[in-house]
């Protein structure tokens, strides 16, 4: 069982256009079996917070390639990219290096 | 960029740079759908952060193209610099001029066209709505994306070179990261750039004479940069991307982004080896190439001779209104083979920007003349 996990989720680099132009997103993910890790966090940013065309933000179960995950300021591939378990209070930040479309 | 160039400037610097910046920013909302308000918003924040960083700054808009005298299709004459003064020599006169002006951080660039002074913000312009609607014209009656993407291209470079070449600038430094010159240079070789790749991709690109073309952020990934900004908190501005059309394919621009991304996520070694093979090309010593062996729109060495052997033919199939009005088909002899198949994708000669079509009409003319010795 997992706790409801607080977290900050940041976009930047134009991948905020996706978002209602929003950048800070304070969430409370809700309780559930299983733990909430970054895999889970992308789909529940999909239903939840994707404003329109998934596409350019997901690829499968991962991000787009071109989208640098950020968790606590550290790259991702240093904490285990999707098998990483959010825990209370993180900070997964999104920033886009593409260039449109 | 700019960061590392103030980094650089700095007093505390262990090897200090030795030259005075200036700024520029192409404001190019009109093509990426943004409002009027939007525009105003994105000049206001970009004001802010060129101000905030000291040097002189100046704010254009991609319309004033649409302005630019046919001369920028000509490289300038090279300065004197190659037979002037030695480097050291000016070191030592830039010093001295340092101290001169009681080393208060920012002089003008030599010829003192005065830039706009670090004061308060004066209520950014948007161009005439004329002027806007002008230029959509010519991108939207391009017919492909990729056309669409190379036309900004040209624009932007010609609009940046021109600037510089007003105020006096020997060299531009343009931002792209190592990603972006590795995407750049498999896009390229898909557009037929393949002759050109060292100038279109290297550290120097000498094509415009007089103004420099130098790209000193190309060894550094966009991951890096990304994390750099974000640690050392860089100001940035985002803007939407180029627009395309409904149902419109990708550019051959965003194909091979999304190419090279996919495969980097496998194969981390991708970019970079695409970029250290890219590294490998020089460009060829510089001829003194007369204005009938350059391309007319992108400046480089014409490439099409013996063109009956190339793939050409069927592409210049074009359906023109009726002879003696201005032809699409007598500008072909004056591009180099990838400029005359965007050329082919942009709309009709009236959409093009005034300065490509003058200088275009010159060119042909000459070149007329030159067939006819006996006509005066």
């Amino acid at each position: 069982m997992a706790a409801p996990v607080s977290l900050q989720v940041e976009f930047g680099g134009g991948a905020e256009l996706l978002f209602d132009g929003v950048k800070k997103h304070q969430v409370t993910l809700p309780c559930q079996p299983e733990p909430w890790d970054i895999r889970n966090l992308l789909k529940w940013i999909k239903q939840n917070l994707l404003k329109e065309r998934p596409e350019l933000f997901l690829q499968g179960e991962s991000v787009r390639p071109g989208i640098l995950v950020l968790i606590n300021e550290a790259d991702w591939e240093l904490m285990g990219e999707l098998d990483y378990k959010l825990q209370d209070q993180d900070n997964v930040l999104f920033i886009s290096t593409l260039h449109g479309g | 960029m700019v960061r590392q160039v103030q980094e650089g400037l700095s007093r505390e610097a262990a090897k200090r740079l030795r030259f005075v910046p200036g700024l520029v920013y192409v404001e190019e909302g009109a093509v990426r759908r943004q409002s009027p308000e939007q525009r105003e918003q994105t000049l206001a924040q970009m004001e802010t952060l060129l101000q905030a960083t000291g040097f002189p700054y100046h704010l254009i808009h991609l319309e004033e193209a649409l302005e630019l005298p046919p001369s920028i299709l000509q490289p300038g004459p090279e300065r004197a610099g190659t037979s002037g003064p030695s480097y050291k020599e000016a070191v030592d006169s830039f010093i001295q001029q340092q101290r001169q002006d009681g080393d208060s951080g920012t002089s003008q660039p030599t010829p003192s066209t005065p830039a706009r002074p670090a004061g308060p913000p004066a209520a950014p312009r948007l161009p005439a709505a004329a002027r806007t609607q002008e230029l959509l014209r010519a991108f939207e009656a391009a017919a492909t994306a990729t056309a669409r993407e190379e036309l900004l291209e040209m624009l932007r470079t010609h609009l940046i070179v021109q600037t510089a070449r007003d105020r006096g600038y020997a060299k531009v430094m343009m931002g792209e990261s190592l990603t972006r010159v590795a995407v750049k240079l498999l896009t390229n070789l898909s557009l037929g750039r393949g002759a050109f790749l060292a100038v279109d991709t290297g550290f120097t690109d000498r094509r415009h004479g007089d103004v420099m073309v130098v790209r000193p952020m190309r060894d550094y990934t966009a991951k890096e940069i990304a994390f750099y900004n974000f640690y050392f908190s860089v100001p940035t501005v985002i803007v939407p991307p180029l627009f395309t059309k409904r149902r419109e394919k990708l550019s051959i621009h965003q194909l091979v982004e999304r190419f090279l991304l996919g495969l980097q996520e496998e194969f981390p070694s991708t970019i970079s080896t695409v970029y250290r093979t890219g590294e490998k090309l020089s460009p060829e010593p510089a001829k003194a190439h007369s204005e009938f062996h350059r391309c007319l729109l992108c400046l480089c060495g014409l490439d099409t001779y013996g063109e009956e052997e190339l793939a050409l033919e069927p592409t210049l199939i074009f359906e023109e209104p009726a002879a003696g009005v201005e032809s699409k088909a007598a500008y072909i002899p004056l591009l180099c083979y990838s400029c005359r198949l965007t050329f082919k994708e942009l709309g009709p000669l009236a959409t093009l920007p005034p300065y490509m079509r003058a200088e275009g009409q010159r060119r042909i003319c000459r070149a007329q003349m030159e067939q006819r010795p006996g006509v005066q």
